[in-house]
């Protein structure tokens, strides 16, 4: 974003589709918690009355539970631990960087907090520059901000999910901005930390930026290199003790049918087909795995590579949560960055384009909404419900192009044809 | 009159208000009961007024402050919550969480 650039001269209030997002967002979320009241009020128990806050287990547990292994991260010791550490070295490293005091986890929890307030402030910010009152702008970001339920999940469970959501949102936010290197390199940071942002150097390959994607992997390989030097002085063995840890991350967790109602990859459509049935959901890992990166390379190069780089931005923001054979309700903080794409072009776009933009609102709305209402016979499902509408939303992503106005922003191709220009209103698809 | 013409700011605000009061109406209940302040790892081994649910000791039923009960799975290490989707059955998946984590 450039620091320099000031508030539009003309303050105009909210678009069409960011009031019916605002009023999606509100309305689902009001709905969410009156559900979880009237179902405490009525004694109905969980999961009918199933706070947002509340997961079993203690406050900030995925964080307190690898604190102790994490100290030792460094010695000989830290490889004959009984527990598992199923996180790329690069991940490991973070960890180990965030437990340098004698209370981590209050560092860490004013990491988690600060990178909320940055998140709404930045957004704030580029309302306001864009041309939206104050007013309009505060209510928007507050809305975003309160709704906000996989930042509340990440608070409650204390996850390093942050590490990818600043590298992502950084990444894609200076895509945008048509600054391709500070892009490369935080994409490539994001890769080494969580692995499925890879799926983010596809954006550089349509517009034949290949120095770039080569950086994001050379930027990802170096980061793991330097992890791995940093856990042990022999890289290799520190190498295959890893790999053992990420197979046990498919081999338990992948397969594992628990806290379904968490999981909104594609896999965990499949795995609630399967385990109604109590079938072993382990020999599909595998199979779905190699099925789901065909159908990404062939709708890659077949639909991604001809469509903008807004859209394939939102395309590949959802790839890059769903793919994963589980993938739990905090990865979807990568949608943020994509969303306050489209709320800038929200702000750009005519009023007579508006109502073209409403359904991926009212999709992102669902999505990230606490959605303690979907509960089938006594059983969350708000995982499933959440890929189905992140199916929908890449279907709209895929079908429905959008553009955007903000200067500096990346290059529309010829073939892009905008929400709200007047190849659109026509009804022309590129 | 538009049929959007209900979305105004001032109504978007009362909106934003209400899901605010909800939402501290949830936290505050929430601090009172303190549901997450019990390890329910330990829910086999400690007393947190958990009964068993079945002949092997596997799955246990405890009560969540606040918010009901809810049946966990357990190993002598460790306890899960038990997927509900599976009802009380122990599924594959779920034998070899016990037996290896």
């Amino acid at each position: 974003m450039h620091s320099k650039e000031r508030y539009s001269d003309s303050t105009h209030s909210l678009p069409l589709s960011l009031r019916y997002f605002v009023f999606a967002i509100l309305s689902l979320n009001i709905f969410s918690l009156g559900y979880s009241f009237v179902a405490r009020l009525l004694g109905a128990g969980l999961p009918y009355d199933f706070p947002y806050l509340f997961t079993p287990g203690l406050f900030f547990s995925d964080f307190n539970d690898l604190v102790g292994q994490i100290s030792l991260f460094g010695t000989p010791q830290f490889f004959t631990q009984h527990r598992f550490l199923m996180y790329p070295p690069a991940a490991l490293l973070a960890l180990r960087l965030s437990c340098v005091t004698a209370h981590p986890s209050r560092p860490f929890l004013l990491l988690l907090l600060a990178s909320g307030a940055l998140f709404a402030i930045g957004f704030f910010r580029i309302m306001r520059q864009r041309g939206l009152a104050r007013s309009s702008a505060g209510l928007l970001t507050a809305s975003i901000a309160i709704t906000s339920y996989p930042y509340l999940l990440l608070l409650q469970r204390g996850n390093i999910e942050v590490y990818v959501w600043l590298a992502v949102t950084f990444g894609l936010w200076s895509f945008y901005r048509g600054n391709y290197i500070w892009a490369a390199v935080c994409i490539g940071l994001a890769t080494a930390i969580k692995m499925y942002p890879f799926v983010f150097i596809g954006l550089f390959l349509p517009q034949r930026r290949y120095r770039e994607a080569a950086l994001s992997v050379f930027t990802a390989a170096l980061v793991s290199l330097v992890a791995l030097r940093a856990m042990s002085s022999d890289i290799w063995y520190a190498f295959h003790w890893n790999r053992i840890q990420l197979e046990a991350f498919g081999k338990y967790y992948a397969a594992s049918p628990n806290s379904l109602g968490y999981d909104h990859s594609f896999f965990a459509l499949v795995k609630y087909a399967l385990v109604r049935w109590h079938v072993d959901i382990g020999p599909a890992v595998r199979p779905y795995t190699l099925i789901m990166a065909v159908i990404c390379v062939v709708l890659y190069f077949s639909r991604i590579w001809r469509i903008s780089p807004v859209n394939q931005i939102l395309a590949l923001s959802i790839l890059s949560v769903t793919i994963a054979p589980t993938s739990y309700d905090y990865t979807l903080l990568s949608l943020y960055a994509a969303l306050a794409i489209l709320c800038v072009i929200a702000v750009e776009t005519p009023a007579a384009s508006q109502s073209r933009l409403i359904p991926f609102f009212f999709l992102f709305a669902l999505v990230l909404t606490p959605e303690s209402y979907a509960v089938l016979d006594g059983a969350r499902l708000g995982g499933q419900l959440r890929a189905i509408c992140l199916l929908a939303l890449l279907v709209l992503a895929l079908c429905k192009p959008l553009i955007s106005g903000l200067t500096g922003a990346i290059d529309q191709g010829p073939n892009n044809l905008p929400i709200g220009s007047q190849s659109a209103e026509s009804g022309l698809k590129p | 009159m538009r049929s959007d013409s209900f979305l105004s700011s001032k109504f978007l605000s009362i909106l934003l208000l209400l899901c605010c009061l909800l939402t501290a109406e949830e936290a505050i209940h929430l601090l009172r009961t303190h549901p997450n302040r019990l390890n329910y790892d330990q829910a086999a081994t400690k007393n947190f007024g958990c009964v068993p649910r079945d002949a092997g000791k596997r799955l246990f039923l405890c009560p969540i402050p606040g918010y009901g009960t809810m049946v966990f799975l357990c190993s002598d290490k460790h306890c899960f919550p038990k997927e509900p989707t599976t009802g009380l059955t122990i599924g594959p998946a779920e034998e070899k969480l016990l037996r290896d984590l």
